[in-house]
This record gives C-alpha cells, structure tokens and sequence, in this order.
C-alpha cells in the first residue's frame, strides 16, 4: 500500500504554534519537510523534535520559491501543504489517508475553517483550499504571494481530476486577532505584492489579494479600487468571485457608500443568489441607512438560505445566529420586544455563544426594574452548568446596572473572596448598591495601593463615604486619590463628590467626554439608589455650559430612573441649543404622555416624526397614544351613556377598527 | 368728416342684475343703445330705459336670430356692436373707435372674449364676431347659436389691439337654467339640418354641459370630422370639447391619441399640447407628460383665432411640469418650475403651494419661512395671506403670525385690518392670545357680533388667557342670535367644562350637529400645537393649548354618543394617517408592527 504523504511548510518564528501543528499530524504523515525562512526563536528545534527535515532558505520576498523548496525535498507521493498556525482535526487524519488512496484524483480542495474574532468571542468561517496533491516535478508554485499551483497543475496535466476532500479539514487560527496582531505580515505581504503586481498587472487573483490585504490594512479606498479592477469583467465560474463579491460590500461598508454595496450585493445576488452571507451584509448596510424595510426583507432571505457551497467560504452567523440576532434588533426597532426576545432566543439557540443574544434578552426583561421576573426567565433561556455560566451572566446583568440581580449570580459564579479582583470590585460595587457599606468596604480595602484596581477601588470608597456624609473619610480619600497622580478629568470628578453639598462651592467644573462618562455612571448609581438631591448637587458643580452640552445624557438617565419632572427640564435645556433633535422632542413625548398631557405628547411625536421619518418608533408610539386615547374617552363615555348602543358596538369592535 | 357711429345692440331676458354693468361699460364709447327685451319679469326693462330710451319688446318665438335681426333692424349706426348683459366690454386693451375710424375695406371684427373661468383669475381666450357694419346683407342665422352671415370673404378683421370682452362667470344654477332651454333649441334645429357641423358642434356641448358624455361624444366626433380650418374658431373648440368629453368618460387613451393627431394638425397650438400632458399625467406617465407641458410652453401663445386657456403656453404649464418634475423624484427641478410659474403670473397662487410644501419639507419650517422671505413671496399681502394660511395648517401659527406682518405696509391700510380676523386667529394659537384679543376688539363690533368663527376665536383667546367670564359673556351674546345657538351651546360648554362652572345640560336635536362641530373645530385647532421649532417660530402656549383641547374632548365624550363618535373617528382618522404613512415606508417589514 504504497501512498507515501509528504507534509511541506515553510516557517519563521513559528516556535508556538508549530508544536501544535505537528502534533495534528504526527503519525499520519509520512515525512515532514521543513522550509526555514530564518528564524530567531526555537522553531527548528520543534521541528526537530517531530523528525522533520529542516531546510534553510534564505527569504527572498517570494513564497513560490520557498514553498518549491520544500518540493523538492519532498520525497512522498502526495503532498500536503499547512501553515504553522493550522492543524489537522482528528477526523482529518483518517480522511486524509483516505484520500491519498483514490487513483483518480490528482489533487484536493480542502476545507479550512478560519477562526476570527478576538478570544472571548471565536467565529469561524470555512473556506476550500487547495492543499493536497500528488508530487510531480512539474508541479510547482507560481506567484510571490498567495503562491497558486491549481493552474501550474492543469497546464501540466489538462485531464488532471480535482475533489473536494469531504471529511478533511484544517483549522486555521492565523486570523485571530492577537496573532494577526503579533506579526507584522500585513505589510510585508503589501509589499511583495504591489511589486509582484507591477510585473503582471493582467492577474486577477493577485490584484484579488492584494485588495485582501489593503483590506486587512484597513485601507479600504484603495482596496475598493483593486476589488473592483479584479472583479472587471471576470468570469462568473471563478472560484474566488463569491468571495470577492463579500469584500467589495465589506469596503464599500467601511467607506460607508452605502448605495454602492447595496447595489453589489444585488449584483453578486444575481450571480449567486443563494449566497447568505451577501443577504446578512446587505441587511447590516441597510441596517445603518434606517432602511429598515429592506434590512428586514435580506435578513429574512438570509435565513431562508440553503447549505451553503465551500467556495462561498461562508461567515458563519449569517443564515443562523447573526440574521436572527439582527432580526432582534429590528424587532426593537419596531416596538415589538416580545418579537425581539423570540429572535434572540432563536439566535442563541442555534449559537449558545452569541454573548450579543443573550445581553440583549438580559437587558428586555428589565432586571433592574424587576429582577424577580428577569431571573425566572433567564433561568427559562440558560442553563446554568458551570460556574462560568454563572459568572458571565453576572456581568452582563452588572452592564445593565441591575446590582441586585449581578450579586446573586456573581456570588454563584465566585463565591466569597475566591473570585477575581474584576469580580471582586463589581461584588464591592453591587453591595455598595445594596446600601450594605461594611462588606463592600471589606472588599475594597483588600486592595492594595500598587494594584491597577487600586484607583477604582477607591474612587468606590470615596463613593461610599459620600453616601455616608463622612467629610472627614471622604477629604482622606480624595488626598490618597489625588496623590496618585489622577488624569485631568479624573481629578475634577473626584473634586466634585469632594465639594458636592459644602455650603462653600469649589470651583465649577467643566468635563469631557472621558469624565463624564465617569460621572455619569456614578450618578446612575446614585439615582439608582434614591439619591436623587445627591445625584443634582453632583451635577450642580458643572459649570452651565457643560450642563447645557450633557442636558440630553441627563434627561436620559433622570427619565430612565423615573424622574421625568427633572428629566423634562434637562430636556428643555437640551433642546435649546439643539432643537432639531427627533430623540430628544420623541423622549419628550414620551414624559408627556405618561404625565396624561396627550394633546402636547401628540405634537412631540408628531415633531418627532417631521424631524425623522425613517424611526419606526415615531409612527408607532403616535398611533398607540391615539388609539389610547379612543379607549380611555370610549370608557368614559360608556360610563355616561351606559345604554347606548352605537357606544357598545365601538366597544366591541376595539380601537383597531 | 362725418363721425362714424357704432351702436350697441342687445337682446336681454331678465338681466336686472347684470344689465347695468354691462351698460356701464360702453357709457361713452357707443353712440346708440338698442335694447330688445324677450319677456322679463324682473326689473330689467327699468335699467335699460336708464341707459337709453331705445327699448323694445319683442314676442319671443324659440328663435335667437329672429330677436337678434329685430334688434337690428332698429340700430341706425354705420357699425354694430353686440354684447350679451353678462358680458362687458373692456377698453383698457384697445380703443374701439379706432377699429371703425378708418372704414376701410373690412366688413366685421372678430373681438377676444376673455371667459371667466372661476374666481382663481383663471380665463379662456376666443375670438367672436361681434362688431360689423350695419347693412341689410348682415342679418342672423340660426335659432340658436345664431351666426352673422357675411358673405364676402376676406372681410373679416382680428382685433388684435381692440377691445376685449370680458365674460363673468354664471352662478351654477343660471347657467342650468340656460342649458335646459338651449338643448331643446338645439334638438329642434338638429332635427331640421341634421348633417350641420355647427349644431353638432352645438349640441355636443349642451349634453357635455348636461353631464351626458355618451350622448356629447358622436356629435362632437362629427363636428370635428365635418368642419374644416376655414372655421379654425369652431374646429379648435371642437377638439377641445371632444377631449374633455373622452377625459370626463374615462376614456383618457383615445384623449390621448385626439391630443396627438390634432397636435400634428396645429403644431404651434399650445392647449392641446397642455391638454395632452393633462391627460398623461393623470395615467402616471410623468416623464411624458412632461415633454408634452415642455412643447406647450415653446409654443408660445396661439394666434388669436385659437380658442385658448390663458397659461396653458406659461404657468399653467410650468405648474404641471413641477408636478411631474416632483413625481419623478426630482425635487429641485420641480422647485424651479414652480417658481418660475408663479413669476410668470402672480395672481397664480398654486405653486406657492406646492413650492411651501417643498421647502418645509427640505428646510423644515423655519428654513422654509426664511426661503419664502428671500424670494420675496412676502412682499405682496395676497402671497402673505396664503402663506400664512399653509403656515397656519401646517401647524406653524407663529410663523403664520410673522408672514401676516411682514407682508408690505404699502398694501393699504386697509387691506391690512381686512387681515385682522386671520392675525387674531393665528396669534391666539401662537400662544398671543392678548394681542389676538386687540386685534378683534379694533374690528367693529356689529361686524363681528354675529360671526360665530370670529367668536369661537375670540373665546378660545379668552379661556387661554384665564378670562372664564368674559369668555362665557361672549358666548351668551352669540345665544343671542336665534341661528346660532347651536354654537354658542357649544362653545358655552366648553367654557364650563374649562372654568369648572356647571354642565348646561343636552342642547337639543337640532342644536347638536352646529355644537358639535363648532367643539370640533375648536379641538383640530388646538390640536395643531406645536413644540417649540428651531429658530424663528416662537413657543406657543402648549400647556394652555393642550389642556383646553383635553377641555373640548371633554365636552365632545359628553354632549351625546354621536358627539363622541365624531371624535371617536377623527382620533381614528389621525391614527389612520399615521398608518398610512409608517405603512408606505415599512411595507415589507409590515410583520413586525402589525
């Protein structure tokens, strides 16, 4: 049986990931052949290690040359091609073996699922690959970069029959963001490239991946600009065109020429009109447009979407998690949160992943406002296996600023002081919360002054001793604090809980953004708390300008914590200087209603929806508030004409006609 | 040189009110006034005999030429003009005298006769035969619709520079009452000359005036088949008639095609081009109908003896290609032609229209107010009046307030206070209820004692100023009025239900419905308040707007179950507005709201 497998690869600096990698196939390869491009780290010994013959070859900007190298090296009847940052699954052993013994075949597409995405969060996109062929001398590498022997292979060989390798697959983790990160390809690869694409300018696929690394180098301008010259008149059965499709909506995404990728993916639809991923990208366009009718119909043709083919290399989310989870957003969108919650149910089902699904359910069921219910349905939604699982949630629920709630789970997840000190300070945090100061204050002292917690942690003693009308802890704190040498912004928000209720007034302050969002969130805690004198004489130290530039954030947070009185003067003060704004006349409405002013809530919807007609929710809320008010006068009536029949028929036939 | 003589001579049927403008008109410029009268019972013959003692009766026997010819027969001028009572000649255009002075080798002048079409200034031009000279050879012909028959060809003048004659408008009823009777002429005269272009002609109009199209539609396809260009005066009209009638029977593709093989025929005759565009517009095909508005407006006027719609070569046209032009989606054309229309014309006040609603949806309202301003649309106080009026209904009454005042105080004084009444309106809703209360009190009080919308004003200004007892005195003098109790029961209860005085009881069947609507009109009003605007437009008084439309629901949930299923539905209407809008623009995510 005599289907002798040679694996090839060329390396530098690969020492991590190599051991990995050689491990995967160790014991179904029949020799390893190592190009070496000049490694400063312990690559070769690892290579060593696993029996490999290592090459030196001296780098000469030209992958073709170094991966031919290896070919000729090679002394199986196959070979296999991987990078250091891939490695065989476990079933690909088998199926690699498998293939090498087919008698027809001259050479394999394998699938190579990349992994994208920073840790926490990994997403995986498959693509097919050409990795697997027989070794014939007249079979070697074309091209600098993204080195092609698919074509060298049929020129040789017209008849030569070409598979897809079912079961074979190869991981990939090179595109995970920390090592993309740690190495510096991205212009190394621009480089060779741009020069190998001045000597053929004719080759498509060059300019293809060029465009890729452009794209990579977020210079998405001039990676437009090569997209679209690469996809100029190609032929519509070219192996890449669904992929290059993607790219061209992907840029024209990030340029933000909306139209335009709308236009390509219609184009690309047209070609490839079970391609998912072009109907999610097209909704996320439209998505940010407002253009919430067509976002709605390409999340829904997503999802209706078949399997879909290899060479798409399909983003993985796209007819599942991430068009249900979209759809979610629209739900919201539209008002309709029992909708909303149904989609984010379905899209963590089909990935339990999905953190984004499940903060969304977190933040519908109001935790804050009603954390007994939002438990007994997130018990409903999740189980709880693991004390990660437990864990997790008690962030999410800690973003959500539901304190209560993050406690239990957070104590579930990491009881007592075994937790992390992160955990540790949203456990101080939450108690703080709770009003139960001793075991807060317990926590936080255990933090020592060279730790990086050691700022915020105090900041939260100052916080608390605030509460707690303790002048003398909180001057302490704020010299510690001020010693530590604070940012500018930092600084005055310390100096504000400082002076906040001295009869005597400090200096008003003035903050930016970074500042304010420290603030903020410390004034939501107040206000979450009751504290509401607290939390206005905080904002009172603010000098009128910058009062005046935040009224709208502190409307938000006034009206969201069920002050609307004081959140209608923030607002009021907000649309002073800028009256044009549809969320804040829309949020306004929203107090007036509630206040049973229907007549003036009615002409800040309908301000609302002058000023922006593309949000769902001005039409929705207008014609919920009318039919509202059909209902209440309907009652009132019946109340003064009991007997009347034409009042009873209205009665029956409901405000919806 | 002996004076060449022209005498007026007319045949009346009871014109009293009429008559006499129409006299007025030629005092001076005729020397002879012959009147014959067909049986008036009204005053008719009084006003004559106040003009000229040359008055005769006539025994009408169904014949218009027979009365004519005996008028006729007793003018003794060299040169006849002839006028109907409700027609006026208008000698600002051009001296008649002038046209008979040279008594040269023409026998008869054809007049332009401007048609009133309604009171938007809107007129039709023809020409009509109404001046020639007195001899035995010109008699009429025809019972109706009779023709002067001149027989020598060639003999007949356009007056281009003469005088106009200017046709008033009839009420509905009287131009019915005329009709009725025509169309038994006209029968009879069928009956007696069937193959006849001109009564088909004739009779065409009558069943079109009837509203019967079908029985319009073979006579003036006869009519046009049958006249050719050497009566171009009857054949235009004809076309024109024949479009209209396809137009009224739905029928607007075979329009289309007259339109088109009549525009072959006259290619330099603006209307039909304008008609043609008419018609592909109300298909929906914009683009074309704007090539068709576009040729109307390189025609340029017609010759005068074209029967022609003034501003069907000018703004009439430049109005719909803005139309089509906004159809297509291309707003800033659209803005140009709408402009340019109204430049053309002034007095055309429609593209203000369309031009407002433009401009404050691209400008917002302010932006829109600041535009109308820079392009001098306040400088005259009808442009002013009307802005205001789209400000006021669009929901800006501050606005509304501010074109009021702007507009020029060179317009006369007294035009200005004619205004009072729409300032006082827009003030109070513009939260200046005090200065609307000025504003009314400077109007006369007899003049305004018994108007009950200048009184529901007035009473809403009062309530919005807290003033419940002045408002209640105003309303029981509106009780006053035997004919208006209905509204002020209306009013009075809301005056109640604001001032927490007591209810005043169920008005009574017949009061309901003037109750009803007088509350209604009271609460669409204030149920037009706005948030304060960006820029210009001052804050209004919302809390005291809002609370008294919450007031008028009020007394509209109690007065009677009807009264609540008015405001049930115009709840409903305004929710079904908005559905209408959110569904236009979410159509396919429908699922998720519906």
């Amino acid at each position: 049986m005599g289907s002798k497998i040679s694996l090839c690869m060329i390396v530098k600096d690969e020492e991590q990931n190599l051991r990995k990698c050689l491990s995967s196939v160790d014991g179904v390869v029949d020799e390893i052949i190592v190009v070496e491009t000049g490694s400063t780290d312990g690559t070769p010994g690892v290579a060593a290690e696993f029996g490999a013959r290592v090459l030196s070859f001296h780098w000469n900007d030209n992958f073709s040359d170094a991966r031919n190298a290896s070919l000729e090296g090679a002394t199986g009847d196959w070979i296999l091609f991987l990078d250091a940052d891939e490695e065989l699954t476990a079933e690909g052993r088998e199926a690699l073996r498998r293939a090498t013994l087919d008698e027809t075949v001259e050479g394999y597409f394998i699938k190579v699922i990349n992994y994208l995405g920073s840790e926490g969060r990994v997403e995986t996109c498959p693509d097919l690959i050409f990795r697997l062929f027989r070794n014939r001398p007249e079979y070697r590498f074309r091209g600098a970069i993204h080195e092609q022997i698919v074509d060298v292979i049929l020129e040789k060989n017209s008849r030569a029959n070409y598979r897809v390798a079912e079961d074979l697959v190869i991981l990939h983790y090179g595109y995970l963001s920390r090592q993309i990160e740690e190495k510096d390809k991205k212009n190394r690869n621009l480089s060779i490239l741009s020069r190998e694409l001045a000597q053929s300018p004719d080759n498509r696929l060059l300019r293809y991946h060029y465009g890729v690394e452009l794209f990579r180098a977020e210079r998405y301008r001039e990676a437009a600009e090569e997209f679209v010259r690469a996809a100029n008149g190609i032929d519509p059965q070219t192996i890449y065109l669904p992929k290059l499709l993607r790219y061209i909506v992907l840029t024209y995404q990030a340029l933000s020429l909306h139209e335009k990728a709308v236009e390509t993916v219609r184009l690309g639809l047209g070609l490839f009109p079970d391609y998912a991923d072009l109907y999610y990208y097209g909704g996320l366009v439209c998505l940010d447009q407002k253009d919430y009718s067509g976002a709605y119909n390409f999340f829904q043709d997503a999802l209706s979407m078949p399997d879909q083919p290899a060479y798409y290399a399909p983003f993985s989310g796209s007819r599942g998690f991430r068009s249900l989870y979209n759809l979610g957003r629209l739900a919201e969108i539209f008002c309709n949160d029992e909708e909303a919650i149904n989609y984010y149910i379905r899209s963590l089902q089909d990935n339990s992943f999905f953190t984004s699904a499940l903060e969304s359910i977190a933040r519908l069921l109001r935790p804050r406002e009603d954390p007994e219910y939002a438990k007994k349905c997130l018990e409903q939604v999740c189980e709880f296996c693991t004390p990660q699982a437990y864990l997790m949630m008690g962030q999410i629920l800690f973003n959500q600023s539901a304190y209560q709630l993050a406690l239990e789970y957070l104590e579930k997840g990491a009881p007592g002081r075994e937790a992390s000190p992160e955990t540790l300070l949203w456990k101080a945090i939450c108690l703080i919360q709770q009003r139960r100061y001793l075991e807060a204050l317990r926590i936080l002292n255990g933090f020592a002054p060279g730790h990086h917690l050691y700022p915020l942690a105090t900041l939260n003693k100052v916080f608390c001793f605030w509460l707690r009308n303790n002048r003398r802890k909180l001057r302490e704190l704020t010299e510690d604090l001020f010693a530590l040498g604070l940012s500018a912004e930092t600084k005055a928000v310390v100096s504000l809980f400082r002076n906040s209720g001295m009869k005597r007034r400090g200096p008003e302050y003035n903050l930016g953004d970074e500042g304010m969002s420290l603030l903020m969130d410390l004034v939501m805690r107040a206000l979450d708390m009751g504290e509401i004198e607290r939390a206005v004489s905080l904002l009172n130290g603010l000098t009128r300008a910058c009062q005046r530039q935040n009224a709208r954030t502190f409307g938000k947070l006034f009206f969201q914590y069920g002050y609307p009185e004081l959140a209608e003067g923030y607002f009021l003060m907000y649309l002073d200087s800028d009256p044009g704004c549809a969320e804040t006349q829309f949020t306004l409405a929203g107090i007036k209603e509630d206040q049973g002013h229907y007549p003036e809530a009615i002409s800040l919807y309908r301000r609302a929806l002058e000023l922006d007609s593309r949000e769902p929710r001005h039409y929705i809320r207008l014609i919920r508030l009318y039919e509202k008010m059909r209902r209440e006068l309907l009652e009132e009536a019946i109340a003064r004409y009991p007997d009347s029949p034409s009042l009873n028929d209205l009665l029956k036939g409901g405000p919806a006609q | 040189m002996t004076k060449v003589t022209i005498g007026l001579s007319m045949i009346v049927r009871n014109e009293e009110s009429n008559l006499a403008r129409c006299l007025e008109s030629v005092r001076g410029l005729v020397d002879e006034i012959v009147i014959v009268d067909t049986g008036s019972s009204d005053r008719t013959v009084d006003v004559a005999r106040r003009y000229t003692d040359k008055v005769f009766n006539f025994q009408w026997n169904d014949d218009f030429s027979a009365a004519r010819n005996y008028a006729l027969d007793r003018t003794r001028s060299r040169w006849v003009l002839y006028l109907d009572a409700d027609e006026e000649l208008d000698a600002s255009s051009g001296d008649i005298r002038s046209l008979v002075d040279g008594e040269g080798e023409l026998e008869a002048y054809f007049l332009p006769l401007f048609n009133q079409d309604d009171h938007s200034g809107n007129y039709c031009r023809y020409m009509v035969l109404r001046l020639f000279r007195n001899s035995p050879g010109h008699r009429f012909q025809g019972r109706i619709h009779e023709q002067l028959a001149i027989s020598r060809a060639g003999s007949v003048g356009i007056a281009e520079d003469g005088p106009v004659i200017q046709h008033r408008p009839a009420s509905g009823k009287g131009r019915n009452r005329k009709r009725g009777r025509n169309l038994h002429l006209i029968r009879q005269a069928v009956s007696e000359d069937p193959d006849n272009p001109f009564l088909q002609y004739y009779l065409g109009i009558e069943w079109l005036g009837l509203g019967r199209p079908h029985l319009a539609l073979p006579c003036l396809q006869r009519s046009c088949r049958d006249l050719t260009d050497d009566h171009l005066l009857f054949r235009v009209s004809a076309v024109r008639y024949l479009v209209n009638c396809l137009n009224y029977m739905g029928s607007l593709h075979e329009a289309i095609c007259v339109c088109m093989e009549e525009s072959l025929r006259y290619p330099s005759y603006s209307d039909i081009f304008f008609e043609g565009g008419l018609l592909l517009e109300q298909i929906g095909e914009f683009e074309a109908a704007a090539r068709w508005f576009s040729e109307a407006l390189n025609c340029g006027p017609p010759p005068l003896l074209y029967r022609h719609t003034a501003g069907t070569e000018s703004f009439l046209a430049l109005h719909h290609l803005g139309h089509c032009h906004e159809k297509m989606g291309m707003a800033g054309e659209a803005k140009d032609y709408y402009i340019k229309s109204h430049k053309s014309n002034p007095d055309y006040v429609y593209p203000l229209c369309n031009l407002f609603l433009i401009y404050i949806s691209k400008l917002g309202p302010s932006g829109a107010f600041e535009r109308v301003r820079e392009e001098g649309y306040l400088s005259t106080l009808r442009q002013a009046e009307i802005l205001a009026s789209l400000f006021f209904e669009a929901g800006y009454p501050g606005l509304a307030c501010t074109c009021l005042e702007e507009a020029p105080p060179e317009a006369g004084v007294l035009s200005r206070n004619g205004l009072a009444p729409q300032l006082a309106r827009y003030s109070i809703y513009a939260g200046r209820s005090d200065k609307a209360l000025s504003l009314l009190e400077n109007i006369a009080w007899e003049s305004r004692k018994d108007d009950p919308y200048l009184a529901a004003d007035e009473i809403v200004a009062l309530l919005l100023t807290g003033d419940y007892s002045g408002a209640k005195k105003r309303a029981l003098e509106l009780w006053r009025q035997p004919g208006l109790r209905g509204r002020a029961w209306g009013l009075l209860n809301l005056v109640s239900i604001t001032g927490n005085h007591s209810w005043c009881g169920y008005p009574g069947k017949d009061m309901e419905p003037a109750a009803i609507e007088t509350v209604m009109a009271v609460l669409e009003k204030c149920m037009r308040i706005c948030p304060p605007q960006p820029g210009g437009d001052t804050s209004p008084d919302n809390r005291g707007l809002g609370r008294l439309a919450q007031k008028a629901m009020e007394v509209l949930t109690r007065i009677s179950p009807r009264s609540f299923k008015d405001l049930w539905d115009y709840l409903g209407d305004r929710a079904t507005e908005v559905k209408q809008a959110m569904d236009g623009r979410f159509t396919s995510a429908g699922r998720l709201y519906q």
